[in-house]
């Protein structure tokens, strides 16, 4: 039985060298500004707030941040952190706004954009892929939101 | 309040819902059978400002034949969870309607239940007041409960139905008062499961039918939730009426429910039926007064979202109205929300 596992381990690996696929370990990080003093929110309030509903975490009022400088980011947030799709995510939104008037997450389309974002605005949170995230002395990483590999 | 839009706010956004709906309507128990149809264009404004914890919301309707305000309301958030809104209000006694306001693109089908329509549409409860709702939602565990309570001036009762009251106006009898109720639990507020109930007391001021004044009390409960692709919203009314007239005075009451039932094949293609069914209707004193009002419908829907923002829905509808005229339509709807 072991043996049939390690052979198929095996294969499995011949076939990604062969075909040229190659797999990336990877992180998607919640990410604050310096200035903040937060401790790491829970699965709950994660999806709350990019739900645009209010949550109040360290004592801080939080405001999301979309980040959506590349499609990967985005996807990978939507479906391993909020477990939706763009088109059921981005409804929900919607209703929201249209019922209640709650205003929709700020959406940001590149880095710059992004950091600058959290730093002006009181309480902002978003996410990033760990690769883009590089050295940014005015951003602190909050916790990993999702690690795996992609292809 | 409109000076509210130039007064630079923190955060302001507008939204524009338009559809185009086209439907061909047969009578089979009509000797001569006359085909019905028409296209009906229509146009929805929405727009939401915020300066600090102060919030303007205003939605104005448009169609070929009338223009109409359906919300203009000025809040003042008390918590983060609690906003208390003056202005021209939706009645919060009806979830469908909470849910959808006038945004057919947001509708999984191109009709509402028949409850749920707006006065302008035929709609035989009030769906609109002015005056003052109070908005709430208290967070436990992962769970939530939202109420709402709203009190004002309702509609007028006319020979053109029920007449949605101004935002302002003069002078006002003591009769057209609204006053309405609605809670509901949410297991989990990031879902849009919820069930609960709600109720409503009016006063209508009349002038048609040699009917002076209407007492109405009404009630009921909803749920809507999702089980994976399946989707389940219904809602049942029970509703008494006091009907004044010159002479004397009518009690009646009757109730009515709706049932939809959607499955999502994909993310662009859904379908829905739904069946609304009345009892105690027959010669009900109330509904005397809306001959057009369907006490049994069943509708089948298709709904095909071809872009993030634009939909094609597809809809049969088999409806029995309360003149004793049944009839078969079949409608098809553009939908788009922009941006």
């Amino acid at each position: 039985m072991k043996f049939s596992l390690r052979l198929c381990r095996l294969f499995f690996f011949l076939f990604l060298y062969l075909t040229g696929i190659q797999l990336h370990a990877e992180q998607l990080l919640l990410i604050a500004s310096k200035n903040i003093s937060i401790t790491p929110l829970t699965g709950n309030e994660i999806k709350r707030l990019f739900l645009a509903a209010p949550v109040i975490h360290s004592g801080i009022k939080l405001s999301p941040v979309i980040n959506r400088s590349d499609r990967l980011t985005y996807q990978v947030f939507l479906q391993a952190v909020m477990g939706r799709s763009a088109y059921t995510y981005e409804k929900q939104l919607l209703t929201r706004f249209y019922t209640s008037g709650v205003a929709k997450p700020l959406v940001v389309r590149s880095h710059k954009k992004l950091y600058e974002m959290l730093n002006v605005l009181p309480g902002a949170i978003s996410f990033i892929m760990d690769r883009d995230f590089g050295e940014n002395k005015q951003v602190q990483k909050i916790q990993i939101l999702w690690k795996g590999e992609i292809q | 309040m409109f000076c509210f839009l130039y007064l630079q706010p923190v955060s302001a956004e507008f939204l524009l819902f338009g559809d185009i709906m086209a439907f061909v309507r047969s009578d089979p128990k009509s000797d001569r059978e006359l085909d019905n149809n028409d296209i009906l264009p229509n146009a929805t404004l929405f727009y939401s400002g915020e300066i600090g914890k102060t919030r303007l919301l205003a939605e104005y309707t448009v169609d070929d034949q009338k223009t109409h305000l359906g919300r203009a309301k000025l809040g003042w958030d008390l918590a983060d969870t609690h906003t208390v809104w003056l202005g021209r209000l939706h009645n919060p006694g009806s979830y469908w309607r909470s849910q959808n306001h006038h945004g057919a693109y947001l509708q999984a089908t191109i009709s509402r239940p028949a409850l749920s329509e707006f006065e302008a549409s035929g709609g035989i409860l009030p769906a609109h007041m002015s005056g003052v709702l109070f908005d709430g939602t208290y967070t436990q565990g992962e769970g939530s409960w939202r109420y709402l309570l709203g009190a004002g001036f309702g509609p007028r009762l006319s020979s053109s139905g029920l007449v949605a009251p101004k935002i302002i106006k003069g002078s006002r009898g003591e009769h057209d008062s609204s006053l309405a109720f609605r809670t509901g639990w949410l297991p989990d507020s990031i879902f849009t499961n919820e069930l609960g109930f709600f109720i409503s007391r009016n006063h209508l001021a009349s002038d048609f039918g040699g009917v002076k004044e209407i007492e109405q009390i009404y009630g009921g409960f909803y749920i809507n939730w999702e089980i994976d692709r399946l989707s389940i919203i219904s809602e049942t009314y029970y509703i008494s009426n006091e009907i004044h007239q010159r002479s004397s005075t009518v009690r009646d009451s009757f109730s009515n429910a709706y049932f939809q039932m959607g499955y999502q094949f994909s993310e662009r293609w859904r379908i829905n039926g739904r069946i609304e069914q009345s009892w105690g209707s027959e010669g009900d004193a109330y509904l005397a007064l809306f001959s057009s009002f369907a006490y049994q419908r069943r509708i089948l829907a298709l709904r095909y979202d071809f872009t993030h923002q634009q939909a094609l829905k597809f809809e049969l509808e088999r409806a029995h109205q309360q003149s004793s005229h049944s009839y078969n339509q079949g409608s098809i709807q553009w939908s788009i929300v922009f941006p």
